[in-house]
């Protein structure tokens, strides 16, 4: 089965170039906290969705100060999970879906 | 065989001391704790730092600590500390202001020792989550060192093929035992779902069967 990852920033509908992204759950490659000041970033890190070997798709997900640790492990266990069609939310911020209670926005660098 | 999902906290808790404090009140530095310091008033709340505070002549505990014998180090419950957003400066409750869950302190400032000590991760290089399918490989780096090379998180392949490297130290000449017990957990598809703890340096976890060889990870 072929999983994907979906994810949108905040704007409400996602009718515009870069508001929503799919990505195959076997191009992610890894995710930790990054320097946000107060804890409350994670990075996850997929290969390029342009496939280009020189570069990386980037999807920041920003949560409740602290909480990096339960936000990787929620995201996870949603990668993990099997549904029927394959297709996980990880953080739809236009629908106010997230994969993790502690996840409040997304965005995305495409390349 | 499902992708697993493996956490490696390379960084070891950060910590503070702060011996005889005269206020009820500390301020993490940059020096002595990690740069920078986290702000946001719910870091504690969620988790984040523990306080604990030295028991001393003098010092007032509310009824949630019992008793506490002079010296005994008390962990200081969350609802009792603020943080400030901005100036990182923690302040414990007084017993007076929070009778169960408050503490003041003694009139003598050296009987007023605290610890702050960092629970979980906030800083880019405190811990990944790797996804076993860019698992490279493992080699020997030295009788206690093994290396774990991932696809590079950057993307980067081909002509400038980028390497993630996650070093595990353990005892004397298991990196054989490491390496059986890692392949072990990424091939259970039945029993490991979701994240994985492979070592953990900042909570002292390391994967359930090889806790007698994994010493720490960066």
């Amino acid at each position: 089965m072929v999983k994907t990852l979906y994810f949108s920033i905040g704007n409400d509908p996602s009718d515009a170039a870069s508001d929503a992204l799919l990505l195959n759950a076997a191009n992610f490659i890894a995710m930790g906290p990054i320097d946000s000041g107060n804890g409350n970033q994670t990075r996850m890190y997929f290969l390029s969705n342009d496939n280009d070997e020189a570069s990386e798709t980037t999807v920041t997900l920003t949560h409740a100060e602290g909480r990096s640790l339960d936000v990787m492990e929620d995201v996870c266990e949603a990668m993990a999970s099997e549904p029927k069609d394959g297709f996980i939310v990880v953080a739809d911020e236009a629908n106010s879906d997230f994969c993790s209670p502690y996840i409040t926005e997304c965005d995305f660098v495409v390349s | 065989m499902r992708d697993k999902y493996l956490y490696f906290g390379v960084g070891a808790a950060a910590s503070e001391s702060f011996t005889d404090q005269t206020a009820q009140a500390v301020t993490l530095n940059t020096s002595n704790f990690d740069d920078p310091t986290p702000d946001g008033e719910n870091f504690i709340a969620n988790g984040g730092l523990k306080v604990t505070i030295t028991s001393g002549a003098g010092t007032t505990w509310g009824s949630h600590y019992g008793s506490p014998v002079d010296g005994a180090v008390v962990e200081i419950h969350p609802n009792a500390l603020t943080y400030h957003a901005t100036s990182g400066a923690i302040t414990v409750a007084t017993e007076g202001a929070d009778a169960v869950y408050g503490w003041t302190k003694s009139a003598t400032g050296t009987e007023n020792d605290w610890v702050v000590t960092q629970l979980k991760p906030y800083l880019s290089g405190n811990g990944y989550v790797y996804n076993s399918r860019y698992l490279r490989g493992m080699n020997f780096q030295t009788s206690t060192k093994t290396e774990l090379h991932f696809q590079g998180k950057s993307g980067d392949m081909g002509a400038t093929d980028d390497v993630d490297t996650i070093t595990i130290s353990h005892g004397d000449d298991k990196h054989k035992e490491f390496m059986q017990g890692l392949t072990d957990i990424i091939a259970d598809d039945k029993a490991v779902s979701g994240m994985v703890v492979i070592a953990d340096d900042m909570r002292g976890v390391v994967m359930p069967h090889d806790d007698a060889s994994i010493a720490s990870v960066a």
